[in-house]
This record gives structure tokens, sequence and C-alpha cells, in this order.
């Protein structure tokens, strides 16, 4: 059960950053540089509040797992609630740099710091440190442009992202792959300190949500694993939606 | 032989099968408590043995603040190795001293991925100061290069064997995730599961650069001089260190291992217990054989009444009887008991068999040995006469209690 | 003063809710050197009275004296003491100590004497005495090995190897063929003559008061005659070997 809750977590936060990411207008641009693009892909995942539905598969080696949630997002906040049976009741929050889980079978509210905050869950790539993100990319690291590549049939800039020195990030050097006319990512790897790469993400459905380019497919693979991937479908997305304040507290996550 | 004593001694004879059976209990509780006592000492020293020569050495260095977040394994605060290790060296008392860096990560194997514990070492200085690099099937990575030895359990788990390439994953000290490529260049077979399950070596300026703390250590185990008193070369160590400006902390293997000082002070308590059932199960041997004794006997308890003992004499017979089978017991115990130990402490005991290949907590493996420890003989001896004496004392106080006119009615 | 004094002594048992009159009323005298038999029938208060000049029991009623000294009035070590010191006991079962040989079921008595200091009579006097009672070779052997006669005598040496100032006997001969019964009794008369220890029997065997100066009867607890008399001239001596 805590498990299964943690991987929520991930999935969660995956989509927060998908959310935060990958909004933007589409905008033909032409020699932008590179802090211009995230600026734009920055201004364009600029969404004030957000209400989804999310089912998430994870494949590790032979077995496939899937969730089903419903997410609610505004600002740094998120709340989001297992509805499938295995995890039904399962609530996992996001307030600020906190993150909390609440188990129904037992009761139990967990805060998830520490250690806890690097593992994985259920064999997906995404940690619970990635939905903390809060901070603009921009401030944690340098960005150059490498160039456009055809990307998944689409022009797409190449960026490539190297830790600020001092800043403390998950991920030491990341290259992502730009859509040059949505301002959406389309594909993103992401390094090791020593330069290995350890995950590849790919958005594989983009669809328009009142105007703005939203990823709704998306998958991870961690290369580390053989087999293991990840893919989180969303649904019946609605953005700037009105989210009362108080469903973003531990009194809501224990109703 | 006085006339008492005789009686005494005739009379546990005339009932020889019933002593024998008293007999036999409390022996063999002697026996099993020596061997118990034993084993459970030896299963003791060798976990420290094991932990001291594998894991911990006596003493630990550490930066100020890092003791308190050591189940963390974290990498800062850490020590500079250059300025302290010739220091701690210099130290009188200290016989050896390596500097050791430490952190968590993952060990990927296919799609699986298993914790272990990282340990970045210095292989010269560590083979003067853990035994580590005894126990090396294949060779020790060498200084600058991709390569690691891996405990030998964790080798089996995975499949792994030497020339074998495997990834782990940690942090650096900035949070960046770290991933390194290494060779497998030995399999590290020690009698510490611990680290046979789940430690993994490299080169420490490999290690170090890998994660960003080069030229550092989290901690500098030190090996003591025989018969230094720990405590006092502790102090020493940090007053050395205090005089050449460096700030650190010393700890004894005691302090830093409070799990395995409780399991050990766990297991005094259960030695009381083995105690206190064998002297129970003496207890009620002694007990029942003195009833019955006593029963069979109304007559002739009786007739010495009438010739005029008194009753606490006729419980002192029946003290004399217990004892002198106690004595009897202890004896055999004794002399069953020594030459099984001698057995366990020359062959000593393959605990897999009990335990297969659960964790129980204790830094062992494979066989034990018993140890030598007259004191358990002396306490098993006192134990069992005085408990012959205790379970022997109701029962006669009773028979000796009766009416000597109703039992000698014909 | 008589060495047993028992004046006005009641014993009742408890038996349940019942209570059962063993002895009512019993005043009785018996001096230093007498060979007195109490006689009749089952259940008429022999034992008990035994018991209780033997020091074994304490009456219900009544005073008890024994050389002059009250014993309702002592603890059970004292009564222990008196029994080892003064008090020879012989019994119908013989009750000797199965495991001790019969010279050492006689040394046993000498042996709880002397861890008072009070002992005179040394081991060799043992063997002698086993001798005097017609056991001359007989010392090693134990209980088991002898016949009911022979244990009887190992029970008389055991009695009077303290030189005890009274020995009780209750029915002494009730176990034995009537050949060794008198030679029991002529036994135990020529320690008496020979010694001058006091014998009080209980019997309700008609050879022992043949052999009796003293004859008390009881009935129902209650003394009913005392008749003191000429005891038969024995036909045979006591067989001392």
């Amino acid at each position: 059960m805590r498990r299964s809750g943690l991987q929520n977590r991930q999935a969660l936060a995956w989509l927060s950053c998908l959310l935060v990411v990958l909004s933007g207008q589409a905008l033909a641009a032409a020699g932008l540089t590179a802090e211009e693009i995230i600026a734009r892909v920055d201004a364009n995942s600029d969404v004030q509040s957000s209400h989804g539905y999310s089912t998430m598969v994870i494949r590790t080696g032979r077995r496939e797992l899937t969730k089903e949630m419903e997410i609610w997002s505004s600002g740094d906040n998120a709340l989001v609630s297992f509805h499938n049976p295995a995890d039904r009741g399962t609530k996992y929050l996001k307030l600020g740099n906190e993150l909390w889980m609440y188990f129904p079978d037992a009761d139990d509210l967990v805060k998830i710091s520490g250690h806890m905050l690097r593992q994985g869950f259920m064999g997906s790539d995404f940690s619970y440190e990635d939905t903390l993100e809060n901070r603009r990319l921009t401030d944690l690291y340098e960005f150059s442009l490498l160039g456009v590549e055809e990307c998944d049939e689409s022009e797409c800039y190449v960026l490539e992202a190297t830790a600020r020195p001092g800043v403390e990030v998950t991920y030491a050097r990341r290259r992502m792959w730009i859509d040059r006319e949505l301002f959406v990512p389309r594909r993103e790897e992401l390094y090791a300190a020593g330069g290995r790469l350890l995950k590849v993400s790919r958005v594989e459905r983009i669809e328009e949500i009142d105007g703005r380019f939203i990823p709704t497919q998306v998958t991870m693979e961690d290369v580390l694993r053989q087999g293991s991937s990840t893919t989180l479908f969303v649904s019946d997305l609605e953005l700037d939606v009105e989210i009362p304040d108080d469903l973003f507290s531990l009194r809501s996550l224990m109703r | 032989m006085p006339l008492l004593i005789r009686l005494a001694v005739r009379n546990l004879w005339r009932n020889r099968r019933r002593t024998i059976l008293t007999f036999g209990a409390v022996a063999l509780g002697i026996v099993y408590l020596i061997l118990v006592d034993s084993l459970l000492r030896g299963l003791t020293q060798s976990s420290i043995d094991n932990l001291l020569d594998f894991e911990s050495g006596d003493l630990q260095i550490h930066a100020p603040g890092y003791f308190d977040e050591r189940e963390d394994l974290p990498l800062e605060p850490a020590l500079p190795v250059d300025r302290l290790i010739n220091e701690v060296r210099a130290v009188a008392g200290v016989r050896a001293a390596a500097p050791r860096l430490v952190a968590p990560a993952r060990l990927h194997a296919g799609w699986e991925e298993f914790p272990v514990v990282l340990v970045g070492i210095e292989p010269e200085l560590d083979s003067g100061t853990l035994r580590i690099m005894d126990y090396v099937e294949g060779r020790a990575p060498e200084n600058g290069a991709a390569e690691a030895m891996i405990g030998a359990s964790l080798a089996e788990l995975l499949e792994i064997g030497t020339g074998d390439w495997v990834v782990l994953t940690t942090r650096t000290r900035d949070g960046a995730i770290q991933a390194l490529d290494v060779r497998v260049t030995g399999l590290v077979r020690t009698p510490n599961p611990n680290v046979n399950r789940n430690h993994v070596y490299l080169p420490l300026n490999t290690l170090g650069e890998s994660l960003a703390v080069p030229g550092e250590a989290t901690v500098i185990v030190v090996r003591a001089g025989a018969g230094e008193s720990l405590k006092e070369l502790a102090r020493r160590v940090g007053e050395h260190l205090a005089a050449a400006g460096t700030a650190a902390d010393v700890y004894t293997w005691e302090q830093s291992n409070a799990e395995l000082v409780a399991l050990i002070r766990t297991e005094t308590v259960s030695d009381g217990l083995v105690i206190a059932i064998i002297l129970a199960i003496s207890l009620v041997g002694i007990a029942n054989t003195t009833l019955l004794s006593a029963l069979e006997r109304r007559r002739e308890i009786g007739t010495m009444k009438a010739l005029g003992m008194r009753e606490g004499e006729i419980v002192g017979l029946f003290l004399l009887e217990a004892v002198a089978t106690g004595l009897l017991a202890v004896g055999t115990g004794f002399a069953v008991g020594a030459a099984a130990n001698a057995y366990l402490v020359a062959v000593g005991m393959d605990i897999s068999a009990f335990f297969g290949d659960l964790d129980v907590g204790y830094p062992v493996t494979g066989v034990v040995y018993g140890v030598w420890h007259p004191q358990t003989f002396v306490l098993a001896g006192a134990a069992g006469l005085v408990t012959c004496a205790l379970a022997a004392y109701l029962p006669a106080r009773r028979a000796a209690r009766q009416d000597a006119a109703a039992t000698l009615r014909p | 003063m008589a060495l047993v004094e028992l004046e006005g002594v009641s014993k009742t048992y408890r038996q349940g809710k019942l209570e059962v009159p063993a002895l009512r009323g019993v005043d009785l005298e018996i001096e230093a050197g007498e060979f007195t038999a109490i006689v009749g029938p089952s259940g008429s208060g022999k034992t008990t009275l035994l018991n209780l000049i033997g020091c074994l029991d304490v009456p219900t009623a009544g005073i008890v004296r024994l050389a002059g000294r009250e014993l309702s009035r002592l603890d059970r070590n004292a009564l222990a003491d008196i029994r080892r010191e003064k008090i020879g006991f012989i019994f119908q079962s013989f009750n000797l100590i199965p495991v001790l040989t019969a010279k050492e079921n006689v040394e046993f008595a000498l042996a709880l004497l002397r861890r008072n200091g009070a002992g005179q009579v040394h081991g060799e006097q043992v063997t002698e005495l086993l001798a005097e009672v017609g056991l001359a070779g007989l010392e090693n052997r134990r209980p088991g090995e002898l016949s009911g006669g022979q244990q009887q005598r190992v029970a008389i040496a055991r009695a009077l190897v303290k030189a005890p100032a009274i020995v009780l006997a209750d029915e002494p001969t009730a176990n034995l063929d009537s050949e060794n019964g008198r030679a029991i009794l002529e036994l135990m008369r020529a320690m008496n003559e020979r010694r001058g220890t006091t014998f009080v029997f209980s019997t309700h065997d008609p050879m022992v008061m043949e052999y009796s100066r003293r004859i008390v009867t009881l009935q129902d607890g209650r003394v009913v005659a005392d008749e003191r008399r000429e005891p038969d001239a024995a036909p045979h001596p006591a067989r001392c070997s």
C-alpha cells in the first residue's frame, strides 16, 4: 500500500512537471537563443490551476501495473487521489516543498522526506524529489542551443542544460528537444554527473486545450533498468479552473 | 564415612532409577548451560571480531556532525584525508589507521537493482587496518581505475563474477545522480555477512572524484595496539587532532554500534533465561524425587523421629541426599560439558544449520566457535546445587512434620 | 517420684467431624525398673497410652510427667531430645531402617545421641550388645536378610544401646511366631533384670502377660484393672550367646 502510494506521488510529480513544461503557445520563432526558447517554454507552461484525470501504466520487466488517478493543481500545490481498486483512497499532497501521503487502510499520514524522496516508485523513474522541482529550470541550469533536429516528424530545438555551479540538482545534465512551433518538449534525456544517460522521456501525444498545447501521453524509460518504463495518459484536462484553497490541506487529505 | 552420609548414599542407591533420572536432568541442564553459554559467548566474540575486523575497526574518526547523521551515510561533513591520516597514525597506541569514504548506492543488474554500501578504500592502508584484503577472491581495485570488489553473497545473488561490469548509482555531494560503470576485479568473501551482502569497494580516489568529494573520507578507522583502553585512546587521538588544528570527533566501536551492543546485552538476558529454565527443570525434578521419596519413607521418617531425630535433622538428611545428587550431577555435567565444549572450541558449530541465510542481527556467518569461560562452570555448578537444596527443602519439611504416631501405626 | 506419672490424661482424636475418645481420664504411675504390660482389647487405648508416655503425642487433657518433667509444656524439639536420650521404642513391625545393616541400625541411635555429646557407648560395645541379644555374626546383615525374630532383636539392641530410662514396646510379639515371641520376651526380661531398664508393653498376647510383673488393663480408654504379680518362672532363660 505504501509502495503504491509512493508510485502515485511520482506520477503526480511527473504530471505537474509536464503541465509546467508543456503548456505553451504555438509560436514560430527563429533565431532564438537557448534562454529565449526556455523562457518561451516557461511562459507557455504558466498554468494557474488545473484539474484532470490520468492513467499511469508502469512496466517492470514482464509485469504491468495500471494506476488511475484524479489530479488537482494550483500554483505549487497539487493533490492526487487514486481511483484504481488496489490504491483507492490513497492520496498524495504536494504543499510547496513538502510531500505527504495518506493511506486509508492504515489511516496513516506520512511525510516523505530524506532518503524517501530519492526513491522511485514501482520501477517508474519518477522520484519524489522530481515532483518537488518548483524552481524554474532556468534557475537551476545553464542552457545552450546545440542545434535543430528532426524529432517525431517535427522540427525541434536541441537544448543542453548544465547544472549551475553551487545549485543542487538531481540530474547534472539534461538534453531537451523542444518543438519549434509549439514550444513543447517532445523528448528529454537525463544524465548522471559522470555523463551517463539515466532516463529518457518521450511525448507521444500533444493536445490543444483552451488554446494551449499540452502533452497528454508521455513515456519515461529508465535506461539503467532493462524493460522498465512508465507511460502517463492525461484526459479531461481543464486549465485555470476554480479550485478551493482548502483542498490543498492535510485535513482534506484524510477526508 | 559418617553414618548419615552413608545413609544418604544408600537411600539414593535404593532408588537408583529415580536418582539417575533426577541426576540426569540436572547434569543435562548443566551441560546445556555450559554449551549454550559457550556458543553465545563465541557468537558475541565472533560478532565483535567480525565487526571490528571488517567494518568498524576499534575507533572511528568522523568530521563533527557526521556521527548523528551516520545512519544516512552522508558525504558531508567529511574529513580531509591527507591532513589527518598521518596525524592519527602518529598518536601513541594507534597501531593502524585507514580512511574510508562510505556512501549509499544502488547496484543495477538487468532490470533489478539492489541497495548497497559503497566503500572507498586505500587498499594499502586498509589492508593493514581491516582484514577485507585477506578475503578477496581476485584482486583489489587499482587507484584511479573504474574498478570494484563486491561482496560475494551480493555477487552470487546477482550472478556477477570477476571481470563483469556493473552500474552503480549514487548521489554526488551536491545531490546529483551519479552513475558509475565499474569492472569487478574481485569478490569479497569474509566471515562477516553484512560485508558479503552489502558492500562494494572502490578505490578511494575514484569514488571521491565521482562523488565530488576528492581527497575526503567520511571516516578514518583506527586499530589500537594490544591492551590499549579504547576510551583512553579515543581521548588521546581527539586531543592530538585538536592540537593539530583539525576538528574531528573520535568514537569507540561500542559508541558507533549501539545496536550490536544492545543485541549482545539482550543475549545476556537470554543467557539468564536459559539458566532459569535449567533451574526450573532441576527444581521440578528434585522436588518430585524428594516428594516421592518422602512418601515412600513415611514409616522410616516416623521411626527416625521416634529415635529422637529432630525435624530439622530429618530435613537435613533429605537435603543431604539432594545435594549429593546435585554434586554427582554437577561433576558429571562438568565432565561432559567440558568435553563437549572442547569440541565446540576446537571444531565449532555451523550456525547456518539453525538460521540458514536468515539475518539474525549478528555479523556472523558459518561456524561459531565456543569459548572457555570458567565462571560459567562455577555459576552452573552453584546453580545446580542451590536448586537441588531448594527443591528438596519443602517436601522434606513436609515429610518431617508428619505426625510420627500416625505414620508408625501398623 | 515415679518415673512415669499420668494424671487425668485424656486423648481425643478427631476423624473428620467425629471426635473419637481414645483415653478418658487415665491416672497411672510407673516406677523405674518395672516390667509392665498394658492389656486390653483392640481400640482400648493401649497404643495411645504408649505414644503419650513416649513423647510421640500430647494429651488432650491431663498431665504426663516423665522423670518429673511435664511433657505437655515442651516443644517438638525438646520432645525429640527426650525421645533420643530417655526412651527406647520397640515396634510391632520392627521398623528398622532398611538400607542400614543391623550394626548400623543400632549405631544410628547412638550417633544421634553422640551429636549431643551425651553418648557413652562406643562402637565395639554395639557389637557386644548385638552379641548379647543373640545376633553375633549377623551384624552386617541388612534387615531384609534377617528373620522377623532377628529383626526384633536388632530393634531391642537399638532401644537399649543408649541406656534409656524406659523402653516402650507396642505389641512386640504380634508379628512373630510363638517361639520367636517367647525368645524376645525372655530377652527383654533378661535385660530388665540385668540392666534395670524399665519396660512397658502393650499387648493382647497372653504369653506377654505371663512374663509381666504388673498388668494394667484398659477398656474404652479407662484403666479398669491394675494388677501386680510375681511373674511365672520363665521356662527358659533368655538365650544369650
